[in-house]
């Protein structure tokens, strides 16, 4: 039998997906809903955590191409009813999707500045990341969790920065930046992200 | 003098395995992700691409450099899945951060030459000298840097040392040292303290 394209399956903690250009294994520390679909485990690449429950699911969630870098300790929790589109999730505390969530390709969404802002601290994690170099030695960096409401559409290629909350319904513009908190029904856009106008007079 | 097989850093890792361009140097516990960042790297001049103690060039980046480019990078300076896009020169200093998706060029190819016709062309083989463009200006990136993802460093752009950048930036004028610049477009969003403890801890780090 010939090898097909990634097709969407089964997203099931700990088996291996049929024709899966990437051999790898669904982490077996995940809790999915019925109907959850992913393309290949190559999204579960940067996945580092361990502890049960690090990925949560509702039901018929769709993954396509889109990579869940879940930190070490931390957790990503995604509603009913979400699209994932080539997007990145990144995750160092805590993530939070509500239902109907749909996250359109190169999104980024971060709840962390993966490098400290202090120029002396950036000389030492510059080292510690250097090949070869001692890791633990990485200065702290304070993630902040973030959290996305019901509703809530992302347009392709935005960014949701640490610490920001997306109320429900609301709208992010493609291209933005989100840097503060979005209210709810709003529609919002540019880099910084500012708001357009609500949901309904758009 | 150290044979060309020394200066090069081992890529058995590679699943590309072609050989590295001669012209290029690299100092002791360098990191080279693939040899397909070398893609389109037409260099001729020596060193074509020099890399610092510690300094590594990761994931999907591209060092996409005409024969009159160089490429110089400091120590521990990291390029995570960056394109360069070199005519001149791009000085990268030490301690510097380029995030994924950053386009740093020291050129605006002429699109006569940079056309869709041109990358059509199987392997670009038979690669004639392509002229560089008369506009290319030197990019220069002084010691700890540090440039969000998305962001775009155009022709002869200076960056201050210990300068951010935020994400998804466009940066078309000098910055000084010490602020962080974001937006769109780019504006002083504040200036970073250069002498603030060094708060450092060994617990907690991040990916």
């Amino acid at each position: 039998m010939m090898a097909t394209q990634p097709e969407l399956q089964p997203l099931i903690a700990g088996a291996a997906l049929a024709n899966d250009w990437y051999d790898a294994q669904i982490p077996g520390n995940i809790v999915v809903g019925d109907g959850t679909c992913i393309d290949s485990s190559h999204s579960f690449y940067f996945f580092q955590a361990t502890q049960p429950g690090a990925l949560t699911t509702g039901r018929d969630v769709v993954f396509w191409r889109s990579s869940l870098a879940v930190g070490p300790r931390a957790s990503l929790s995604v509603g009913d009813d979400c699209y994932f589109c080539n997007c990145s999730i990144v995750c160092e505390e805590k993530v939070t999707i509500g239902d109907r969530v749909n996250v359109s390709f190169g999104v980024t969404i971060a709840d962390c500045d993966f490098h400290p802002v202090d120029p002396a601290q950036r000389i030492q994690d510059t080292i510690a990341l250097a090949p070869g170099g001692d890791r633990s030695q990485r200065p702290v960096i304070r993630p902040r969790p973030v959290t996305i409401g019901n509703d809530v559409w992302i347009g392709a290629n935005a960014s949701i920065l640490k610490g920001v909350t997306i109320g429900d319904g609301a709208l992010v513009s493609p291209g933005s930046v989100v840097t503060e908190d979005v209210p709810p029904y709003c529609v919002v856009a540019g880099n910084p992200a500012r708001i357009l106008s609500d949901v309904e007079t758009s | 003098m150290k044979s060309p097989e020394q200066r090069h850093p081992d890529m058995s890792h590679d699943w590309r395995q072609i050989p590295l361009p001669a012209n290029i140097v690299c100092s002791e516990n360098c990191f080279l992700q693939s040899a397909q960042i070398f893609g389109q790297f037409h260099s001729t001049r020596s060193p074509g691409l020099t890399m610092g103690t510690g300094s590594g060039i990761y994931s999907q980046s591209q060092l996409v450099v005409g024969e009159r480019g160089a490429i110089r990078l400091g120590d521990y300076a990291c390029i995570n899945s960056a394109t360069l896009q070199c005519e001149a020169e791009i000085t990268i200093g030490a301690h510097c951060l380029i995030a994924w998706g950053v386009v740093i060029a020291d050129c605006v190819p002429d699109p006569a030459i940079w056309s869709g016709r041109w990358f059509a062309k199987p392997r670009h083989r038979g690669r004639p000298t392509i002229p560089a463009p008369a506009d290319a200006r030197p990019v220069v990136l002084c010691d700890n840097v540090w440039v969000g993802f998305g962001s775009v460093i155009m022709p002869g752009v200076t960056i201050g040392e210990g300068a951010i950048i935020g994400c998804r930036t466009v940066i078309d004028t000098d910055v000084p040292p010490y602020t962080l610049v974001a937006g769109s477009p780019a504006r002083m969003i504040r200036a970073l303290d250069r002498d603030e403890s060094r708060k450092l801890h060994s617990s907690d780090c991040i990916a």
